[in-house]
């Protein structure tokens, strides 16, 4: 008796798979480098939400956070590390397998 | 970090999956447009420029010399503007820098073969530097457009 083949959805990375952070790695996915302003403009959330969500995927090494100053005013920039990348491209790809079966 | 979960269905996913290429497509829209206004301004300040040098050099006037200030100032300029972004598109720095690249080799080139072999004017070279440079510059911006 064979073992049934493992179901595609045991290999979705529970930390990608919430809503707000899925979105994050979705618009930094396509981004070189993102502005903390443009990411929350472009998810539609809250600054909390978005700095709370943003420290969660740096601890984890998907993102990189880079702060600078542009005069006075305090700069907030984020993009995926490649790790982050490479499980965005692994995530998708889970997905791809539960849409097409 | 990869945990059993209770997993989407194929409908959920698909729906995911949409979403996920929407907001990847949409969150740099805005990015491409500085960009593509700096090579667009190249594209036209360097072909406005052949034009004008062929114009001064038939008058007699240091064309040469008006040519590589502004090419100089032009370069610094280009190469200033993207430090002001806030968001940029994925591959933008390769991209932006073999685009610039590109628009200043050609320019130099037209620059040099210019003011060396045809001091007197010559709508020969010059048009077509001039066409050759507004098709680089457009290029590079329709390149981060599109990208």
């Amino acid at each position: 008796m064979t073992t049934p083949a493992e179901h595609p959805r045991h290999k979705l990375n529970e930390l990608v798979h919430s809503p707000v952070r899925f979105s994050i790695m979705a618009a930094l996915a396509g981004a070189e480098s993102m502005d903390f302003k443009d990411i929350r403009d472009a998810i539609q959330v809250s600054d909390s939400v978005l700095s709370k969500q943003l420290a969660t995927l740096e601890k984890a090494e998907y993102v990189k956070i880079k702060k600078s100053f542009a005069g006075k005013m305090p700069r907030t920039s984020a993009s995926l590390t490649a790790s982050g990348r490479e499980v965005w491209v692994a995530h998708l790809q889970t997905l791809r397998e539960i849409a097409g079966g | 970090m990869t945990e059993n979960i209770s997993g989407p269905s194929a409908a959920e996913a698909r729906e995911l999956l949409a979403r996920a290429e929407a907001i990847s497509a949409t969150s740099t829209n805005a990015a491409a447009w500085p960009v593509a206004v700096t090579f667009t301004s190249l594209a036209i300040l360097g072909s406005l420029l052949m034009i004008g040098m062929h114009i001064v050099l038939v008058t007699g006037y240091g064309a040469a010399l008006l040519a590589c200030s502004v090419g100089a100032w032009a370069a610094v300029t280009a190469s200033i503007w993207p430090m002001f972004q806030r968001s940029t598109k994925a591959g933008f720095s390769k991209r932006f820098l073999t685009s610039l690249l590109a628009y200043f080799a050609l320019y130099v080139v037209a620059l040099v073969v210019g003011a060396s072999f045809f001091r007197d004017g010559n709508l020969w070279f010059y048009i077509p530097a001039a066409i050759a440079l507004a098709g680089i510059g457009l290029a590079a911006a329709f390149r981060e457009l599109r990208a």
